[in-house]
């Protein structure tokens, strides 16, 4: 008994150790609970709102946005820019008191920097597509370096014995690397499929080769060539103070641009954290890797100083999924206009707990609410009961796509294959009742991609409304009056997020209007995301927000090469009328084009079923002031305080 | 002592093919460990990358991992880039211990004192009651438990926090909601044990010899009797440790269990053996721990072992 007895106490003993209370922390001038946990810091890889938001905080571009309006004003670069008169150069002026975190002023190299390893196989991630598909000469780089890391992996691969994938081995040996792999080894270029890769390989496999000599001297080789190509990349230091940018083809939004993370600067520091391979500065494989640590405040490996930016705010302290804390950057050019000298963030995973540390005064705000009850807390505000939730039509709609495929992905004809069958699909829906009865947070319906009314001079089409009649007509006129002799029409969905309450509603419209037979196929997230990007869906549940002010951050997505195309539309006509606008000079008739575009994408192919615009919910106390709602809900933090009562 | 030794050492293949199946799931399961948060990754960096981490070759990772493993070091979580699954392992797990032991440590102060009463007042009011009680605690899911107690103690009463961690005042409603069952459970145990040694002839012996009843029951007899209780906290402390999912999403702790849980959904290897592995080891060690204080309680095990 006494030797149980002292068990315990030790246990109690322990208890008490660990709850040694740590020095309280006082409450942050804002206090803010994210929609979820902060994914990475790193600004050229993040693409979840809630990093770019805090991103906006910590760094600063070129330009800033410009609270409410989102246009490009005034950042680490001074306005007026230099802009050439066919659009495609520009030459930025740094301001002499833009100043990283750390007292070093910010330099062109700094953005160069950034914008590079925004890029660079390795570091690269969603995103780098903004500065690839804009800045002259990045697509060629990019795909130079991809090829060079496809043949160097391959020869890791074969250095190590490790097994070889002969699909991803065969695309390596047919890019013009491989060829000169190939040929360097004395063997015939391939040609034909991966069969006929696969007797190279064979080859390769049994040559008396030392691959690890043979990888080194390759890696040199490409090492010594990276600079001289990226010299070729539209971005240049043509002084400490100043960048000369050059684009692929004009655009419209390019300021706009700037002020987005992948194009911000990163401080010199993070080259102490470069992986090295036997000194190189690249991997084995040709990538590029630094420790992901770096965006870490405290972080001293190899004598890295923390993570240093130039925006409004510096990184104080971060603990994985609890919290996050920015202070006010002394050095900030603009600092006297920052507003709250602490933000923290707090990661609250479950929505109801949110919810009541918002209500219990823990926070000033919450963002993107998505509690069950929330169309009763917007309801309440409309009455007039509550004045602290807003709901907000967001630069994003909730759209169904339809396969345009002749076959499915496991041999089965596609029954909505036919653009007339796609069409009655659109005309029988009735999104007023979807949004009334299951969204429920008062979204306007929508008919177009792009959400109507966002963007300034752009005219939505009519597209698609509801039309039973026209509906039915269109259906028999495809072969399949009343839906007879029609293969049932899957819905895929992820589960979760109510979305399998939409896609009921939807199958009982179809049902009802066009007797056709639906049938709903519910899959997790993963596997949801997976059977989308590889086509294996007939009709499948999409959103989308866009990134920049402009038709095409939606439209684009359609076009046939884009990795977003998930319907499979290879459309000659579409792609024409968006290249035509990505080369129109007059910015009426571009936005003329795109509508033109965007009408024809609706009504003709009709590979896309919008239904509804997406409404963000947002909760702040009253007493929050220079919070700037937008459609993006993309607010600079350094506006906002709590005003004290 | 050579029992203790065996023991310890039977241990290690245990973890060894925790890990190995674990291992073989993880990289049986479809879908793509890079394919993190939404990326769209180039097919040659993809490569690329999986060559850094010798994932290319299942045979190579699985002992390269291990080796790593022994060095503590779970590799890079593939969700959260910017931390390593170690430092994600190594904030949550004192979380996680925290809240167990404090959740067990209450669970017996309270049911073992509720045990004996009714034991000793058997269907008396209080032995009703407590059975009731108990019935609840343990068929009630902690889910429904934990929203009542905040939404009594924190939104109506306002005497504690609604959620998060850091200080003493964030403790005690997970903690309690935590330890109901436990509690429940153990009252059980003790109250059927009690019942049990009561009726044994050394307790008669023992009131015979004039022994006050409080000494009788609260010395004598709940030795005896606590010894099934004891052998319940080895899985019930690794019950604690790992199985609050629930209460940590309520209360917002940031323990280990919803990496855990996340770690499935995201595919992010290293965060799933770095979790199953800790948990493993946990119960190994508690279940161990608790063998051996029995041993140390009840003389009868020793003379057996010997």
């Amino acid at each position: 008994m006494r030797k149980t007895l002292m068990a315990t106490l030790l246990l109690a003993g322990g208890v008490a150790v660990a709850l040694r209370a740590p020095a309280p922390v006082p409450r942050a001038d804002f206090t803010y609970i994210n929609r979820g946990s902060f994914n990475t810091l790193d600004p050229g890889q993040m693409n979840y709102h809630q990093d770019i938001m805090v991103a906006m905080a910590l760094w600063e571009g070129l330009t800033s946005p410009v609270p409410g309006t989102l246009e490009a004003g005034p950042g680490t670069a001074a306005p007026p820019f230099e802009v050439d008169a066919d659009r495609r150069r520009y030459v930025f002026s740094l301001r002499p008191d833009a100043r990283w975190s750390n007292g070093d002023p910010v330099t062109a190299a700094d953005f160069v920097r950034g914008w590079r390893r925004a890029i660079e196989p390795g570091t690269a991630d969603v995103y780098s597509e903004l500065i690839a598909a804009h800045i002259e000469g990045a697509r060629a780089y990019v795909n130079w370096r991809g090829e060079a890391v496809s043949v160097l992996s391959l020869v890791r691969q074969l250095q190590k014995g490790s097994p070889l994938d002969r699909k991803s081995a065969a695309t390596a040996l047919r890019t013009a690397a491989g060829a000169a792999l190939l040929a360097r080894l004395g063997f015939e270029p391939v040609e034909g499929g991966p069969d006929a890769a696969g007797g190279a390989l064979d080859r390769l496999r049994s040559a008396p080769v030392d691959w690890e000599r043979l990888g080194d001297e390759l890696l040199d080789e490409h090492a010594a060539e990276m600079d001289r190509r990226f010299a070729q990349v539209g971005v240049r230091v043509l002084d400490p103070r100043t960048l000369e940018v050059r684009l692929a083809r004009p655009a419209a939004y390019f300021l706009d641009l700037t002020w987005f993370p992948i194009y911000y600067p990163v401080h010199e520091s993070i080259e102490l954290l470069r992986e090295r391979y036997k000194g190189r500065l690249l991997a084995d494989t040709g990538i590029v890797a630094y420790d992901p640590q770096w965006t870490k405040p405290d972080y001293r490996r190899r004598g890295y100083p923390g993570l240093i930016t130039n925006g409004p705010y510096r990184l104080t302290d971060w603990v994985f999924k609890q919290r996050l804390r920015m202070e006010r950057n002394p050095h900030y050019w603009n600092a006297a206009a920052v507003r709250s000298a602490t933000i923290e963030s707090i990661d609250v995973e479950y929505q109801n707990s949110a919810w009541m540390l918002f209500e219990q005064g823990y926070a000033d705000m919450m963002s993107d609410l998505a509690m069950d009850y929330t169309p009763e807390l917007v309801r309440a505000v409309r009455r007039g009961l509550r004045d602290d939730v807003h709901a907000i039509p967001a630069f994003g709609t909730y759209y169904y796509e339809l396969n345009a495929r002749p076959v499915l992905w496991d041999g089965r004809p596609n029954p909505v294959a036919d653009a007339r069958v796609r069409r009655a699909l659109a005309l029988a829906v009735d999104r007023q009742q979807l949004v009334d009865h299951i969204v429920r947070l008062d979204n306007p319906v929508s008919a177009t991609l792009v959400p109507p009314g966002q963007i300034p001079g752009y005219r939505s089409p009519p597209g698609l409304r509801r039309d039973p009649d026209r509906a039915r007509s269109l259906l028999a006129e495809a072969g399949y009056p009343g839906g007879a002799g029609l293969a049932p029409i899957e819905i895929l969905y992820n589960t979760g997020f109510r979305h399998e309450d939409a896609a009921q509603a939807i199958k009982r419209m179809w049902e009802t209007e066009l007797g056709v037979r639906v049938e709903l196929v519910g899959r997790e997230t993963k596997a949801f995301a997976e059977d989308k990007a590889r086509g294996r869906f007939i009709v499948a549940r999409s959103g989308w927000f866009g990134d920049y002010l402009d038709p095409t951050t939606f439209l684009d997505m359609l076009y046939s090469t884009n990795g977003h195309n998930f319907p499979g539309l290879r459309d000659a006509r579409y792609d024409g009328l968006l290249d035509a606008a990505a080369v129109e000079p007059d910015p009426t008739r571009r936005l003329a084009l795109l509508s033109e575009a965007e009408g024809y994408l609706l009504e003709g192919p009709a590979v896309i079923l919008p239904l509804y615009t997406y409404v963000s919910v947002y909760a702040w106390k009253p007493n929050v002031r220079g919070l700037t709602p937008n459609p993006r809900m993309t607010f600079p933090f350094q506006y906002i305080y709590v005003e004290k009562r | 002592m050579r029992h203790l030794a065996g023991r310890v050492f039977l241990m290690i293949p245990v973890l060894w093919a925790i890990y190995t199946v674990t291992f073989l799931m993880v990289v049986a399961v479809p879908g793509n460990p890079f394919q993190q948060a939404d990326r769209q990754m180039p097919e040659a960096v993809q490569r690329a990358l999986e060559a850094r981490y010798d994932m290319d070759d299942n045979w190579a990772y699985y002992w390269q991992y291990l080796w790593g493993v022994l060095h503590l070091d779970f590799g890079p979580s593939f969700q959260y880039r910017d931390w390593t699954c170690t430092q994600i392992i190594a904030d949550a797990l004192p979380v996680s211990v925290l809240l167990g032991v404090s959740a067990v440590a209450l669970a017996v102060a309270v049911g073992v004192p509720v045990g004996v009463v009714s034991a000793v007042r058997r269907n008396g009011l209080f032995d009703i009651a407590g059975l009731t009680l108990a019935l609840i605690g343990v068929s009630l899911p902690t889910f429904v438990t934990g929203t009542a107690l905040l939404l009594l103690f924190a939104v109506g009463l306002g005497w504690a926090p609604v959620a998060g961690w850091g200080t003493l005042a964030h403790l005690p409603l997970p903690a309690v909601t935590l330890a109901l069952p436990f509690a429940a459970y153990i009252a059980r145990l003790t109250r059927l044990g009690m019942l049990d040694v009561l009726a044994g002839d050394y307790i008669r012996t023992a009131r015979a010899k004039g022994l006050s009843p409080a000494r009788v029951i609260w010395r004598h007899a709940l030795k005896n009797a606590f010894l099934p209780v004891l052998s319940f906290l080895g899985p019930a402390l690794a019950q604690a440790m790992t199985g609050s999912f629930v209460v940590e999403k309520l209360f917002n702790v940031p323990g280990l269990g919803q990496h855990f849980v996340n770690s499935v959904l995201n595919l992010d290897r290293g965060l799933i053996m770095g979790t199953v592995l800790v948990y493993s080891t946990l119960l190994v060690v508690m279940n161990l721990a608790v063998d051996l204080l029995y041993t140390a309680v009840d003389p009868r095990v020793r003379v057996a072992d010997a």
